[in-house]
């Protein structure tokens, strides 16, 4: 099996992933790419983009105790560069786009992005605004769109783990992210 | 904080900074607040400040708590008035917002850029007549 194989169909859940050896004791067998995009999921440190109210009604409330965030791996990180995944969460406005940018380009591959809240999906109330950017996709592709005003924890928690049903899928080398959206195309859906 | 306890003061662009000058001389050594009010109908935009006395000057009237108003009204069309940054030090972001959002020039201002908007924004976004000039895009709620 070469590392770019990526024929191979993942097994639904983490159940099978890995099999005890029947002959040799002590050995584990299983498939590279599993054992990557186990790694991969299961430790998805992120950086939080908290831009507003989405930043303390989520990020805060689900890296709480009440609802931890930890128990599924994803620990905050403070610097791009050890992130694999942005959360964004709130109003994006122009003055911020261009290091909202930035910052994802610095983070290491594969990398991520959910973007949290109407606002950062689409702009929100603020879209009729001067100043507002109008949907966090128009820089930075997004992976999963948690909808919300502000979403619960738990529609964050789902979002995740949409993420890492995604990941699951992954071959050995992850696909490149596609790019952001430009404009938005006449008709075109959200 | 009552309204009765504010004392106001109107003064011309020309002496506002002299007057501002004394009023920190005399121990109001606080700037509360630098905002304006763009008053269309009259062709003015009007620059108001909020300053607080934190501690007893050299005016008698000087107390612990002492607050002014000053007002000034500048003409719309070209507005301008002198900076009190170099009186105040805290004043620079405050007068930068106003020279962003209303376009209000202060000469003297050490570093008068944009602060709120990018900047390649075009326009003063909180004045009356403010039209967004960015092309029309999908997904933009409509006004009513």
């Amino acid at each position: 099996m070469g590392l770019n194989n990526t024929d191979v169909k993942p097994t639904e859940g983490q159940g099978d992933d890995f099999r005890l050896g029947q002959h040799l004791p002590g050995v584990i067998t299983t498939q590279l790419q599993k054992v990557i995009n186990w790694g991969r999921q299961s430790s998805m440190w992120y950086m939080s983009f908290g831009l507003a109210c989405c930043a303390i009604e989520d990020i805060m409330a689900a890296g709480a105790s009440r609802y931890d965030l930890d128990r599924l791996g994803l620990f905050f990180r403070a610097s791009p560069r050890q992130s694999d995944l942005m959360l964004v969460a709130g109003t994006v406005t122009e003055k911020m786009a261009p290091r909202i940018r930035t910052l994802y380009e610095q983070m290491a591959e594969p990398r991520y992005v959910i973007a949290l809240g109407t606002c950062a999906i689409a702009g929100g109330p603020f879209a009729g605004g001067y100043n507002t950017v109008l949907g966090v996709d128009k820089i930075i592709p997004v992976d999963v769109y948690v909808p919300g005003c502000p979403p619960r924890p738990e529609a964050l928690f789902y979002g995740i783990m949409k993420l890492q049903e995604k990941i699951r899928k992954h071959g050995v080398n992850p696909p490149a992210p596609r790019k952001a959206k430009t404009a938005p195309k006449e008709g075109s859906k959200a | 904080m009552s309204p009765e306890a504010w004392e106001e003061v109107k003064v011309e662009p020309g002496k506002y900074l002299e007057t501002m000058k004394a009023l920190r001389k005399g121990g109001l050594n606080q700037v509360s607040d630098l905002t304006a009010v763009d008053w269309k109908d009259r062709g003015v935009i009007e620059v108001i400040v909020h300053l607080l006395s934190l501690k007893p000057g050299e005016d008698p009237r000087n107390t612990l708590g002492r607050r002014v108003r000053v007002k000034t009204e500048v003409e719309r069309d070209r507005p301008s008035i002198d900076s009190v940054t170099p009186l105040w030090p805290g004043v620079n972001w405050y007068e930068r917002e106003v020279y962003d959002l209303f376009g209000v020039d202060f000469p003297g201002h050490p570093d008068l850029r944009r602060i709120m908007t990018h900047e390649g924004f075009v326009g003063h976004p909180l004045r009356k007549d403010f039209v967004d000039e960015r092309p029309k895009r999908q997904r933009v709620i409509p006004s009513r």
